[in-house]
């Protein structure tokens, strides 16, 4: 009896050694979820910067323990918003990779947008502009740019042949 | 030795602002001969600055320790080369040497451009800004300073018996090169930034000075996305985190430059054609110098928190009063010649390859800004809210991957469109095989499997663009062959020898499609940890790395351990490797050194992170797709940038436009 119980365990260690430590590498440290998290965090350790989950420092104060407690989070069944929030909490939003998308830090994320579609405004009214300017030079100035007497077949070869050499 | 540099120093200071006084009173009083000695003050000053650095370098080799600068950043076991290149470690010593490569830039303008009538308020331009410099480096953050000792009968010369050692992360040979690449870069932006000054200035306004400084501009150009692309080699390789990109302060500092001179690059064209955009030209080139004098005061004030920063508030207020100086000043000549700057020519239609550069245009600076806004919003945040908080890559990432898949677009866009107007038919004609390709690459990867959303449409566009540039070159070559006859190569050779600046631009254009299929790469990234025992493995996807040994040894500068790990592909051995962690001793840093096996399908790459208090070795393996295709991509847009700045062999066509002074310009 003894001897068949000492048989199992060092049946079951030797088997399911290398398979929990493969359970470790896939997914206590490796799921999507344990990712995304660790991505989303900042390293606290003072200087670095660093995203939680590509901190290279070995035994990093601030890391180290970051990953262990989202893996062992993660593993107890915790949402992963949910341990942002915890941590947010813990630290304050310093360490949040990102700013949150609400009150005065939306407008972190809204100003490029804001920046981009201004921009497109003010492009669209140069080009109406300058367009519409373009187009009154003949009327103001009668027969400033000479009209061109061809067909529409024969402006469209000289479009092609200008494409061609262009 | 440091009497050499410090009086070297001064006498850059004395020669630049003796440039900018010769300089104005030679133009008011129009005497030539003090224009001209302003100008040779110039050299001068750039021949005393050489002398400081040589002053410092000599004190590096010879570990004279007795020197603060010397003492934090050297040690004597150090290698003669990277005693060298800790010239540039700190804050002092990169900002003489900074100051160096400006003065460089400037003697070189001032002798290839002598009869350059804008040259005296070029020269003065100039030495203002470099006597800022000089004067910063002199009296602010001199790196000649002597370690002395407080004691009750006052200050005694202290030398410690060695120095600290240089950080080992520095210790690479890309740190040797990447520092003065990057600052080649920042400060070449100041030769453009001086001619637009002194257009405005006097006020001639037309072309020419755009297009004597194109050149300069794109060696400046070439040598920031050179030192941006260099630093992402290096963090890949030296920093062990996987990644070549991780969106620090110091990161952006350099790319927001990059970004509106590449902006100018493209806006350029269409005042060099059609006279247009001279107020936006002249805008995006003060913008983009003082960016770069904003990046160095974002790398050296401490206000933003980076790995690469030196921080240090005494060189804050002082940097930031300079760049407000420098930015109302630029403000001021711009808009008192608004009038002066008017377009000579209106745009015809929308749809034309003016609008693709303003949209162009449009993109890049919205990209700038954002990396801006995100790289200053912790420190706006704190200053509003009282509380810190971090901008890292999930904010740019998000905001930055579809401007950055816009600006892919365009690269295949714009030189589809015809200059003036794209009629219906043309654009038909133009975009139907290049948007078929797009479209049936990207369907093609669904069919696949792909399901990342940006992966899929950077492929997609990317197929766009090659289809686009590739007929480009096709078309150009069968004109060429129907006029001249020949073999395709041939014909290929000559079109290119014949407009060396658009088919270089279509080759820097090729290589930027390249960078974002590696970009596209990191989509698909994946790495597991795994505390490993003698003999046992981890896998991700087919490959498997299997821990052999844990040697160890030491050097002069370092101690280290390793883990060799076998490398299988599907259980057949790809190689032995052995990533390492080291101990520098002079620091007592630990840093590591991960060793890759790189294909152009992906890179395995492992690092080894130390041993478990059970005595595992703890192996952090990545996998990283296409990879290669970056810096493959950063080669072909080196060669293809080289190509541009070659001259055509012929003129491609003389212009109708005549310069001020009644001599003919010639754009080539």
């Amino acid at each position: 009896m003894r001897f068949r119980s000492l048989l199992a365990i060092a049946a079951t260690a030797l088997l399911t050694g290398p398979a929990t430590h493969l359970l470790i590498g896939q997914d206590r440290y490796n799921s999507a979820d344990y990712q995304r998290v660790t991505h989303a965090l900042t390293c606290q350790c003072g200087g670095c910067n660093a995203i939680v989950g590509e901190c290279a420092m070995d035994r990093c104060p601030s890391s180290e323990p970051i990953r262990e407690e989202v893996a062992r989070r993660l593993q107890a069944g915790e949402a992963p918003e949910d341990i942002l929030s915890m941590f947010a909490e813990r630290y304050g939003l310093v360490i949040l990779a990102a700013p949150p998308a609400s009150g005065f830090h939306l407008s972190a994320w809204i100003l490029p947008g804001v920046f981009l579609l201004g921009g497109a405004a003010v492009v669209f009214t140069v080009l109406r502009r300058r367009r519409s300017a373009a187009a009154a030079v003949p009327a103001a100035g009668g027969a400033a740019v000479p009209a061109v007497d061809a067909s529409p077949e024969v402006l469209a070869r000289i479009e092609r042949d200008v494409d061609q050499i262009r | 030795m440091h009497h050499l540099g410090n009086f070297s120093l001064m006498a850059v200071v004395v020669m630049c602002a003796y440039a900018v006084v010769a300089s104005l009173l030679g133009v008011r009083k129009q005497s030539s001969q003090l224009v001209n000695s302003a100008r040779r003050a110039l050299i001068a000053a750039a021949g005393f600055s050489a002398l400081s650095v040589a002053a410092l370098l000599a004190l590096f080799l010879a570990d004279d320790f007795r020197f603060e600068y010397v003492a934090s950043y050297s040690a004597s076991a150090l290698p003669w080369y990277y005693k060298v290149s800790a010239l540039w470690a700190g804050n002092d010593g990169s900002l003489l040497f900074w100051t160096f490569l400006m003065l460089v830039f400037a003697a070189a303008c001032a002798i290839s451009r002598r009869r350059d009538e804008l040259m005296p308020h070029v020269v003065a331009t100039l030495g203002g800004v470099i006597l800022f410099f000089a004067y910063m480096n002199y009296w602010v953050c001199n790196p000649f300073g002597q370690l002395a000792e407080i004691t009750a009968a006052g200050p005694i010369p202290f030398t410690p018996g060695d120095g600290n050692g240089l950080n080992p992360l520095l210790q690479h040979p890309i740190m040797a090169i990447h520092p003065p690449i990057l600052y080649t870069g920042y400060v070449g932006f100041v030769i453009p930034f001086a001619f637009c000054v002194a257009a405005l200035w006097t006020r001639r306004l037309d072309a020419a000075w755009i297009q004597n400084t194109r050149r300069w501009t794109l060696i400046a150009w070439f040598f920031l996305g050179s030192g941006i692309l260099l630093g992402g080699r290096w963090a890949y390789v030296e920093l062990g985190w996987g990644g070549y990109w991780g969106w620090d302060p110091v990161e952006n500092a350099a790319l927001m430059p990059w970004l509106t001179g590449t902006a100018f690059l493209h806006s350029v064209m269409i005042q060099e054609r059609k006279g247009m955009l001279k107020i936006w030209n002249a805008g995006l080139v003060i913008v983009t110098y003082l960016l770069c004098v904003f990046g160095t005061f974002l790398t050296r004030s401490g206000i933003v928190s980076s790995v690469h920063a030196f921080a240090s508030s005494e060189f804050a207020w002082r940097f930031l009063v300079f760049i407000i100086f420098a930015a109302i000043l630029s403000a001021a000549l711009l808009i008192t010649r608004i009038k002066d700057l008017r377009t000579e020519n209106e745009l015809e239609a929308v749809v034309s390859r003016e609008s693709g550069f303003l949209f162009n245009n449009l993109l890049l600076l919205a990209a700038c800004f954002a990396v801006f806004w995100g790289t200053l919003f912790p420190v706006l945040s704190e200053a509003v809210q009282g509380e810190q908080i971090s901008v890292g890559a999930p904010f740019f990432n998000r905001v930055n991957v579809p401007l950055g898949l816009a600006l892919l677009l365009m690269t295949g866009v714009g030189p589809l469109l015809a200059w003036r107007r794209s009629s219906v038919d043309s654009l038909k004609r133009n975009f139907t095989v290049p948007l078929l390709s797009g479209v049936a690459a990207g369907l093609l990867l669904v069919a696949l499997g792909m399901r990342h959303p940006y992966a899929i449409l950077c492929f997609a566009m990317s197929a766009f663009v090659v289809v686009t540039i590739g007929t480009e070159f096709h078309r150009g070559v069968r004109a060429r062959r129907a006029h001249r006859g020949g073999t395709y190569a041939t014909a290929l050779v000559d079109l290119v020898q014949r407009n060396t600046r658009r088919y270089g631009g279509y080759i820097v254009h090729f290589g930027i499609v390249l960078l974002f299929i590696g970009f596209a790469g990191n989509a698909f990234n994946k790495d597991v940890i795994a505390d490993l025992n003698r003999g046992e493995s981890t896998a991700i996807g087919p490959w498997k790395v299997t821990l052999q040994d844990l040697p160890s040894g030491e050097t002069p500068v370092y101690n280290w351990l390793g883990a060799q790990v076998l490398l299988s592909k599907h259980d057949e051995p790809v190689g032995i490797f052995q990533p390492r962690r080291q101990l520098d001793k002079a620091t007592g840093q630990a840093t590591s050194e991960v060793r890759r096996h790189a294909t152009f399908q992906e890179d395995i790459y492992l690092v080894f992170s130390g041993v478990t208090e059970d005595g595992r070795a703890t192996v952090h393996v990545y996998r990283n797709p296409l990879v290669r295709w970056v810096w493959l991509g950063a080669f072909v847009m080196f060669l293809g940038t080289v190509l541009t700045l070659l001259p055509n062999r012929s003129p491609v066509r003389r212009t109708a436009t005549a310069a001020p002074d009644g001599t003919a310009l010639e754009a080539v």
